[in-house]
Parts: C-alpha cells; sequence; structure tokens
C-alpha cells in the first residue's frame, strides 16, 4: 500500500507541476466570469444559464486529464524508458498501474474542486448581481451532485484510458481510442433506443442492432453520469440513482484497471 | 467578404436536423441550447432597434431554431416566452407557438403557465373560448397557478375580460423579465392595453347612461367620461368600431 501510495503521491505532484494546468485554469475562471456577464442577456432562466455554462466548464477541466496527461503521462514513461527504473525499483506492475492510476484521480478531483468552487463564487456573484428572484430554483445540493457524478464518470474514462495505452503502442492511437470511447459513451443511449425502436420506414440491418446492443454493454455509459440539466433546473438527483451510478462506475474502473494489469503484465517493455 | 459576413441575417445552426445537433452535443446539450437561444434573441433584439420586423421566412427560421432549442432541453423556459411574446403577439404565428408551448405542457408539469399561455392565445388571439376553457382550467390545478385563473376560466366569456387577460398577463411577463429592452418592450404594450381598458370602461358606462355607443371616441372628452383621448404609444390612432370595442391602427407594432 505504501508502494502504491507513493507512486500516486509522485504523479499528482507530476501532474501539479504541469503548466498546461495552470494555464487551463486560469481560463476556465476567466470562462466563468464571461458566463456572469453573458447570462445577463437571457430573459427570465439566469441561473439555468449559468449552470449550465459552468458545469460544462467544469466537466471540460476534469476531462483534460484523461485526454492529455494520462496518455502523456502514460506514454511518456514508457517512451523515455522511466518505467523500466520504477520497475526495478521493487514495484511491481500492479502497484505502478494502481498507483499512477490514483494519482491522476486525485489530480481530477483537484481540478475539479476548484472549477466546482469557481462556480460557487460565479453562482453567489450572480445572485448579487441579478438579484435573488431569479435564483429561485437554484439548488446547490444537485449542483454538487452533478459534479460528483461526473467526476466518476471521467474516472470511468480514465480507467479505459489506461486499457488503451497497455494495449496501444502509440499515444495517437491511445487518444483515438479514448475520444471513441467518449463519443460512444454519451450517443450510446441514443443509438440503442434508435435501432431498438427506428422510425417508420427505416430499416436497421440485424447485424448492425446486435453490434450496439454488445457495444451497449462494453463501452461505459458515460451518458448516464451526466446530470447539468437536471442540476440546471434545480431539479433533485435521487440519492438512490446516485448510489447506483457510482456503485457502476467503481466496478467497471475495477474491471477496467484489472484487465489493464493482466496485459501489462504480460508486456515486454524491453 | 466582411460585408458578407456581418449582413448574415442569421444562424445557420438553426437549420440543423434536431437528432443530428442532439447527438452532436454530446454532454453539452444544456450549453448548446443556450448559444443558440442568444443567437435568437439578439437576433430579435436587433430588429427590434432598427425598427424593422422580420421578414417571414425570419420568423420560420426563429421558429425552427427554438424547436431546435426545446428538443436540446425541454425545460428551458425563455424559449417558450420568446414563443409566446414574438411568435404570438408580434408575428401572429399561433400554431407555431402552439406546437412549442405543448412541449413546455409535457415538460414543466408542475408549471401553470405553458398551458395559461396556450389558453390565453386561444381566448385572446384567436376568440375561441371554447379551446381556451380546458387549458385554464388544466392550468388552474396546478400549485403554483395565481388564483384568479379559474376565475379567468369561468368568466372568458364576458367581453370586458379579454383585455383584462391580456394586462394580467403582461403583468406578469414584465415582473418576471430581466433584460431590460424586452422589459421595456413589454411595458410599453402594457401601457398601450390598460389605455384600450380604461377607454373600453369609459364606453362601458357611456352605453350604460345613454342606451347606445357614441359615434366616435371624442365623444367620450366632450361628455366628460374621459379628460383626453390618449396617444398610441406605438403610433397609431384609437378608433370605435361598429360594436363598440376599440382597435389601434397600429396594431400594437411599431410602425414609423
Amino acid at each position: 500500500m505504501n508502494t502504491i501510495f507513493a507512486i500516486a503521491s509522485l504523479t499528482y505532484k507530476e501532474g501539479l507541476k504541469h503548466r498546461v494546468l495552470f494555464g487551463v485554469l486560469v481560463a476556465a475562471l476567466f470562462l466563468m466570469t464571461g458566463a456572469l456577464l453573458i447570462s445577463g442577456f437571457f430573459m427570465r432562466d439566469i441561473v439555468k444559464v449559468l449552470i449550465d455554462f459552468c458545469l460544462s466548464v467544469t466537466n471540460l477541466g476534469g476531462l483534460l486529464v484523461p485526454f492529455f496527461l494520462t496518455i502523456g503521462m502514460l506514454t511518456g514513461d514508457r517512451d523515455k524508458r522511466t518505467i523500466v527504473t520504477i520497475l526495478s525499483q521493487n514495484v511491481s506492475r500492479t502497484q505502478y498501474i494502481l498507483g499512477k492510476y490514483f494519482g491522476l484521480s486525485l489530480l481530477t478531483a483537484t481540478i475539479m474542486c476548484i472549477l466546482a468552487m469557481a462556480t460557487y463564487f460565479t453562482l453567489l456573484g450572480g445572485s448579487l448581481l441579478y438579484g435573488e428572484y431569479y435564483f429561485k430554483s437554484l439548488s446547490l445540493y444537485s449542483v454538487a451532485t452533478s459534479i460528483v457524478l461526473s467526476y466518476v464518470g471521467i474516472s470511468i474514462l480514465n480507467g479505459v484510458v489506461f486499457l488503451w495505452c497497455t494495449l496501444t503502442t502509440t499515444s495517437f492511437l491511445a487518444t483515438l481510442l479514448t475520444i471513441a470511447t467518449y463519443i460512444i459513451g454519451h450517443s450510446i443511449d441514443d443509438v440503442v433506443r434508435f435501432v431498438e425502436s427506428p422510425p417508420p420506414g427505416v430499416t436497421v440491418a440485424t447485424s448492425i442492432v446486435k453490434a450496439v446492443q454488445i457495444f451497449q454493454y462494453v463501452f461505459p455509459n458515460l451518458a448516464a453520469f451526466d446530470h447539468k440539466l437536471t442540476a440546471a433546473h434545480g431539479l433533485a438527483i435521487p440519492l438512490i440513482d446516485s448510489a447506483l451510478l457510482c456503485g457502476y462506475g467503481v466496478s467497471y474502473i475495477a474491471f477496467s484497471l484489472a484487465l489493464s494489469v493482466i496485459i501489462f503484465s504480460k508486456r515486454d517493455l524491453c | 467578404m466582411r460585408g458578407k459576413y456581418l449582413q448574415e441575417k442569421y444562424t445557420r445552426i438553426g437549420n440543423a436536423p434536431s437528432p443530428l445537433l442532439q447527438a452532436m452535443s454530446l454532454e453539452f446539450q444544456g450549453t448548446v441550447a443556450d448559444f443558440l437561444m442568444l443567437k435568437t434573441i439578439s437576433y430579435m433584439g436587433h430588429s427590434v432597434t432598427v425598427n424593422s420586423s422580420p421578414s417571414k421566412e425570419d420568423w420560420q427560421a426563429m421558429f425552427r431554431a427554438l424547436d431546435l432549442i426545446t428538443d436540446l432541453d425541454p425545460r428551458f423556459w425563455d424559449p417558450y416566452v420568446f414563443a409566446e411574446t414574438m411568435l404570438a403577439w408580434q408575428a401572429g404565428m399561433f400554431d407555431e407557438a402552439a406546437i412549442l408551448l405543448a412541449k413546455a405542457v409535457l415538460a414543466r408539469p408542475d408549471d401553470y403557465r405553458p398551458n395559461y399561455f396556450l389558453g390565453f392565445n386561444s381566448f385572446y388571439f384567436q376568440g375561441d373560448p371554447a379551446k381556451a376553457a380546458p387549458y385554464l382550467r388544466e392550468a388552474a390545478t396546478r400549485s403554483n397557478a395565481p388564483s384568479y385563473i379559474q376565475a379567468l376560466a369561468t368568466r372568458m366569456s364576458v367581453y370586458g375580460s379579454q383585455t383584462m387577460a391580456a394586462i394580467i398577463l403582461l403583468e406578469e411577463l414584465v415582473a418576471d423579465t430581466y433584460d431590460p429592452l424586452a422589459k421595456k418592450q413589454l411595458s410599453i404594450r402594457l401601457e398601450t392595453l390598460k389605455m384600450l381598458f380604461s377607454l373600453e370602461q369609459a364606453l362601458a358606462k357611456y352605453r350604460k347612461d345613454s342606451g347606445n355607443f357614441p359615434d366616435s371616441l371624442s365623444k367620450l372628452v366632450t361628455s366628460g367620461y374621459i379628460k383626453t383621448l390618449p396617444e398610441d404609444p406605438y403610433g397609431g390612432e384609437f378608433v370605435l368600431l361598429a360594436n363598440g370595442r376599440v382597435y389601434s391602427t397600429s396594431n400594437l407594432l411599431r410602425t414609423k
């Protein structure tokens, strides 16, 4: 456990030193300030527009980790042979994978926490600027729950990135597979609905229906973790739904990491 | 090239098929809906500022955009208010407004306003109290419905309540609106309707006293029922119709 913690800590500190991260955070804060001003153009649903914008920025901030930092760090360790040095220090491949994952998850949590605080202050600024009347439907509990669920969704994506990095040999291929996973994850619900009940006059080949049904269970359903609209409209996200989603998320992450460890254990690093 | 793009009238995103736009928006449907709504209201604001009315094609483009916005985020209230205040009031597109408001009835089951707007349009614009009554009764059952809606549903056949229904609707819209330009436009419309209502009340009193409606509105001034004839803020003229209704030649649309 100490080894996993040490690798996680080193990964976290390495991520914090990344200059891109700092730039993204500054840009995100500017964007949220812009949201405060732009939301004034709307007639009534000011709080909904503000929350939409802030939660989108929070999500984008979190997504930078799997798309840029995770792939960059894992493939960088492999290309610079840093991984050989680490593994020669009596660190198992399992400990390496788990340590890296927890470090990057902590980094994602840190970024999203900072952006969540920015969201809170943006909403506070909005209620002072436009008046409490337009913030009657605001539910901070729903906003917080939405951010937590988005974090779980991004953590799933992080786990899948580990799988792609252990399977592929280049960072480009890993990035492409991650983008594909993200797009499939967010559109699989709509595609399944379409193929199972196509509009009148449209025929879907049986092979496509079967393929979509398989994809539905193989790829993570990331759309289920998107509750931005629910939070924007001040609606409650039931606790049981959140608990089930977190359970699904943890299971999928565990499966992805287990598969990554198995593949990585058999991989020749020389 | 600069001139060409500065004169571009409206967003082309409004022409994208709804399922395609929803799929392309991924997890950012709310933000895409907000962006599209911002394009729509800024285009309308520009038209109002230069005192020009959008063309029929522009109104249709705005309806298609509102349809897309409400597909992306069915609970988003601003597009429905835009449909009511612009498509119905300004463009006379009652069927299109009804298509959008029907979505709001399903997406906002806790809100009395979609049914209220549908009932109001049927009663005030289309002159069909029978069609309006079920909407208003449905609106009255919502927990946030004001108490006057039930009374309105039962009083709809009374002539005098038609303008009053519009005044009540507008007072609520003005109180609920943040945007200064939209608030000003609605306030002008409200003031005009209050002028119409006061003229209708003076006419009702004249008829009660003399048994007939006067030949013209100026008779109300000479007979002492009103001090002066109000001026239409939209630049038109108030005229008296044969059935005793007061009509504005501007039709509550700004004329230059």
